[in-house]
């Protein structure tokens, strides 16, 4: 029995025991849903209905033909490859003073040491070396080229008719220099200048006088044994093959210089860079210290020149040190009129200046023939915002087809009434421009109909003047086509879906007549359109959504523990009319399962010129709320009915196809938490 | 809940006919002696409390939190709502940083040979926004940044056996005894899972137009698995001196091995940037057609950089450790730690002060640290004698008792009920 007992404790302890359950709580989310944009290409044709006794509005239908875009101006990839090696160091000019005296010549005049006697003529050869310490050159320099003077001072009381001077290299004897001074009087100095070519010197030197000749005193002369010859040594315009020293500060490279680039055509005076790069690079295996200053005049954002100052620390023995860096160049604007702007026709030409110096840190540093500074800078990809200049002389032929998108899927029910047509170009190059249409053909893919145009108005060249400085801005140039000039009703009621043409695009035909003053934005294009103008009016539903539509709500997870939602449409309309919104929920069988309020219901209309063409989008935040006793409606319906009222102003409006209703959604749902 | 009670009435019932059964007339020594304060070591009765030809089964449970009333944290246990209002009131009152966590066991023991036992707790350690993020959504702080963090946060449920063993010795010169005890305790991991060092911040549009996140740390779930722990303890009981008897302890030492532990981090090499979340540019056709949701999705995914990885992995297991001792005239004191997050070290005091009526006893202590700072305990025991040998006695200690006088301060409740019957 009381096993049993255990036995369905142990049972029930591991069968019935509490589970945890579950918590629960109410969540607010946010979240993004959906973006979308609206334009005529949306509407369903069958709800546009042309009818000019009571429409309230005009329809203007741009279809564009051909879009020119020849004159894209990009500045080619600029570059400098830079590298200097040690034949452009320089050791600095340096002098020692060394004196050999009496005593060291003849140590025999130390007995005579401030005794006044003649003094017989001499003759000596070999006499001992004397230490001279060359440290303050530099450790050790191997030579392309330099000189040393040596300059012998006699401060003897006797004439020196011959000193030969010789200079070793203390380590192994090589002899560095050696010359003969004649005939130098007392007191006097005598200068000879010997070239190092070639030559390798130490710091560890030994002056050795192999030869010298005096002559006798004119009478008794004070003997004073601390005087004797000064040698003073000079060192000038070193350059080294390879040296271990301390390298005085300079300037090992100096550019100043303008570059001309080829632009492909356009003769560039400013470029403003919409994107693009500055990258350096900079490789020294030299062990001093150094500063490269690039300073590129050309270039300035916000008036102030580019430059940028690179400090590369000396490499150490055996290493390469490098430095690299990008600047962004968005926003700058470029100068390609060369260093003089006064220069009038000096067009794409670009200034730059660098300076590489050495930072003398004082350390004797080793730099060899193999060492080098290779310095690599660049402006890449870069794109225009815009330029000016002149842009050359383009034509352009082209032959190709275009969609006619109006007639997309018509069949032959729809009859134009009281229309216009006309061929458009706009212009948004700043240059002149000459537009020859040599041929448009109409063609109705299904019918396989084809009606070639027949325009007087077309037989002529159609020229066009530059676009106004200002983005997006064009200049247009409109050529109406109509029953009398033209077969354009043929040709538009044979409802094409492509339009095959022949065009020539020419830009400044007459030549640079703007003395450099044309310009191109990153976007500059000429474009030709073929404009249809008619009168329309709309049944609800027609300029906005369909007017219902099908959702499954259930397939959204875990909506049954949504509680309550609010849906918000963020919209911006450019149209020139009002719409008013409202939404109902249906069922599987279109029952209404009730309204889903809007508030505010009513989208605003946005601000046209008063031609009718689009200023500024309105901006209207709609929210629809979904309460709580409505979820349930939400969770059952299976379709959404959307009802859009068009509110016009009473008055004629034009609707050009350009426009655009954008829509946000986001949605705020109250949710139920679980853990 | 429910279940268990029936099945401790059920216990009660069987033990009840059990006894009736022996007419052995034996005199059986009680259950619990007068000063019998071992039923403290440790928290509950284990192997170390309970003796030979003894059955008890125990529920015990301990929660509490600096900084959420015990009306949220409960929930975390026993299930149910949350009332908005109370998040708002306790969003009020938030202070930056926060802790909390629920520690609750079932048993039976059988003798101090072998017992089963099951353990669901967990601890959390988050800051304000966190709090904010989780309980009220983005959607309520248009236009704000939430900065969330959960420094660390784990959450078990595991179902144990244990084997125990027992070693005693007397002290020399009559001193007193020592006494050493332990289990060796196979068990199956039910669930785990923990959070380490998660950070979102959150900027939401005043629209929703767009949500900025920026997060870091990983998530980890395992279900499954089996692992091995130990519980060891060492009793002196000193026959003179004012100290009476010190205990050191240690419970649920070990490891648990599960195959499959998923964590959902960020994927490898990602930076922490902000991810941009928007509207997704579509057609009218597609959102009509409602296909728009399954590719926004993953690309949410894969924007954020979600990634998950599966590999097996070996857990330490939420161990215990105590060390107590009882004084002649001062009482007993306690002090205990649990691995977990949120879970500070506790010192228990219980002065030496008896209140009765009849079988009844009660035991006032109090308490500091654990899940929540500082709580006000009471431990009652209700023993009954029947008819025949053994006994039966019901203990019951509650925590939190400080509430009935002061109810802000409800931030944390234990409690531990036990039945134990002498075959």
């Amino acid at each position: 029995m009381r096993n049993l007992v255990l036995l369905y404790a142990f049972v029930a302890l591991t069968t019935v025991a509490c589970s945890r359950k579950t918590a629960r709580w109410d969540n607010n989310v946010a979240v993004p849903l959906f973006s979308t944009e609206m334009t005529l290409n949306d509407v369903d044709r069958r709800f546009l209905v042309n009818n000019a006794s009571d429409s309230g509005y005009t329809l203007i239908y741009d279809n564009l033909v051909y879009n020119a875009r020849s004159l894209r101006v990009t500045a080619p990839d600029t570059s400098l490859n830079t590298a200097f090696t040690l034949r452009r160091l320089k050791l600095s000019d340096r002098s020692i003073v060394q004196r050999i005296t009496l005593a060291q010549i003849n140590p025999t005049f130390r007995l005579l040491d401030g005794q006044t006697i003649g003094v017989p003529a001499q003759n000596q050869t070999n006499l001992s070396p004397v230490d001279i310490d060359a440290s303050a050159f530099f450790e050790t320099a191997t030579l392309d080229s330099g000189f040393l003077d040596i300059s012998i001072n006699n401060e003897l009381p006797v004439k020196v008719s011959l000193l030969v001077f010789e200079l070793q290299n203390a380590s192994d004897g090589s002899v560095v220099a050696k010359d003969s001074f004649l005939n130098i009087n007392q007191g006097s100095s005598a200068t000879k200048s010997i070239s190092l070519r070639n030559k390798t010197v130490n710091k560890g030197l030994k002056g050795v006088i192999r030869h010298l000749i005096t002559e006798a005193s004119n009478g008794p002369v004070l003997i004073n044994v601390s005087k004797g010859v000064e040698v003073t040594l000079t060192v000038r315009n070193l350059r080294p093959r390879n040296a271990i020293a301390a390298f005085p500060n300079q300037n090992v490279i100096e550019q100043d210089e303008a570059l001309v680039l080829d632009m492909g055509g356009p003769q560039v005076k400013f470029f403003k860079v919409k994107q693009g790069w500055l990258r350096l690079k900079v490789e020294s295996t030299i062990q001093e210290n150094m500063t490269m200053v690039l300073k590129i005049p050309s270039a300035s954002l916000n008036g102030v020149p580019l430059e940028r100052v690179v400090k590369m620390p000396g490499a150490k023995p055996g290493n390469t040190e490098r430095k690299e860096e990008t600047v962004d160049m968005s926003g700058y604007l470029l100068d390609y009129r060369g260093r003089d702007p006064n220069v009038k026709d000096t067009v794409n030409t670009f200034h730059q200046i660098m300076i590489v110096s050495l930072d003398s840190s004082g350390r004797k540093v080793q730099v060899t023939l193999n060492d080098s500074l290779r310095i690599y800078y660049a402006l890449t990809d870069l794109l225009p915002e815009y330029a000016t200049g002149y842009m050359g002389q383009t034509l352009n032929n082209s032959v190709g087809k275009a969609p006619f998108v109006l007639f997309k899927g018509a069949d032959g029910n729809i009859v134009f009434k009281d229309f216009k047509a006309s061929v458009l170009v706009k212009n948004s190059i700043g240059a002149e421009g000459r537009v020859r249409v040599k041929s448009l053909e109409s063609e109705n893919v299904f019918s396989g109909n084809k009606v070639k145009l027949s325009a007087s108005p077309l037989n002529n060249d159609v020229l066009i003047g530059p676009a106004p400085f200002m983005y997006g801005e064009t200049t247009d140039k409109q050529v109406v086509l109509d029953g009398s000039n033209s077969n354009i009703k043929a040709f538009v009621e044979n409802l094409p879906q492509l339009i095959h043409y022949d065009i020539d695009i020419e830009t400044n035909p007459n030549g640079n007549v703007s003395n450099w003053k044309d310009f191109v934005f990153d976007n500059s294009s000429a474009d030709i359109y073929l404009r249809l103008e008619a009168p329309v009016s709309f049944t609800v539903g027609g300029l906005n959504l369909r007017d219902t539509q099908g959702i499954e709500a259930a397939s959204v997870p875990q909506v049954q523990r949504v509680k309550s939602a609010t849906i918000i449409f963020d919209v911006e309309n450019d149209y020139p009319f009002e719409v008013d919104m409202a939404f109902s929920l249906l069922d599987q069988y279109g029952n209404a399962l009730g309204d889903v309020t809007v508030n505010p219901g009513t989208i605003m209309a946005g601000k046209t010129t008063p031609s009718g063409e689009p200023m500024a989008a309105s901006r209207t935040v709609l929210r629809a709320n979904i309460p709580r006793e409505r979820t349930e409606s939400l969770r059952k319906a299976h379709a959404v009915a959307i009802k859009a009222r068009v509110v016009g102003n009473g008055t004629q409006q034009k609707i050009y196809n350009t426009y655009k209703l954008r829509v946000k959604t986001s949605l705020q749902a109250e949710y139920e938490a679980q853990f | 809940m429910k279940h268990s009670f029936k099945f401790l009435l059920g216990l009660l019932l069987a033990a009840q006919t059990l006894q009736a059964q022996k007419n052995n007339n034996t005199k059986v020594p009680e259950i619990a002696a007068k000063n019998d304060t071992s039923v403290n070591l440790p928290s509950r009765d284990t192997v170390y409390t309970i003796q030979s030809k003894m059955i008890a089964v125990s529920i015990s449970s301990e929660s509490g939190s600096a900084g959420m009333p015990l009306s949220i944290t409960g929930r975390f246990l026993l299930g149910g709502y949350i009332p908005s209002e109370r998040i708002s009131q306790t969003e009020a009152r938030l202070k930056s940083q926060v802790s909390g966590g629920i520690a609750s066991t079932m048993q039976l023991n059988v003798s101090d040979k072998f017992f089963i036992r099951r353990h669901q707790m967990g601890g959390i350690r988050f800051n304000d926004d966190a709090f904010r993020l989780v309980f009220q959504g983005n959607g309520a702080y248009l236009g704000q940044t939430l900065d969330a963090r959960i420094k660390k946060a784990t959450q078990w449920d595991v179902l144990e056996l244990g084997f125990g063993f027992e070693k005693s010795k007397n002290l020399l010169q009559g001193k007193g005894k020592v006494t050493y005890k332990g289990s060796i305790n196979p068990g199956w991991l039910r669930s785990y899972s923990a959070v380490n060092n998660f950070r979102t911040q959150v900027y939401t549009d005043t629209l929703a137009q767009h949500v900025d996140v920026l997060w870091g740390g990983n998530v980890q779930r395992a279900q499954g698995g089996f692992g091995l722990t130990i519980n060891s303890g060492i009793t002196y009981d000193f026959s003179s001196g004012p100290w009476k008897m010190v205990f050191v302890g240690l419970e649920n030492a070990g490891l648990y091995y599960t195959h499959e532990l998923k964590t959902y981090g960020r994927l490898p090499g990602m930076a922490d940037s902000t991810v941009r979340l928007q509207s997704a540019s579509t057609s009218l056709n597609r959102i009509f057609r409602g296909d728009w949701l399954g590719d926004r999705i993953d690309t949410i995914k894969r924007q954020i950089g979600l990634d998950s990885s599966r590999k097996s992995n070996t857990l330490l297991a939420p161990f215990a450790v105590y060390l107590a001792a009882n004084h002649e005239k001062w009482g007993f004191v306690r002090l205990s730690y649990r691995n977990l997050p949120g879970y500070l070290p506790r010192l228990d005091y219980q002065p030496k002060i008896k209140l009765g009526i009849g079988a009844l006893r009660f035991y006032p202590s109090v308490s500091l640290g654990g899940f929540d700072t500082w709580n006000i305990n009471l431990l009652s025991y209700w023993t009954w004698k029947p008819i025949q040998r053994g006994g039966l006695q019901v203990n019951m200690r509650l925590e939190g008792l400080e509430s009935l006088v002061m109810p802000s301060r409800l931030n944390g409740f234990g409690a531990l009920v036990t039945l134990r019957v002498r075959l």
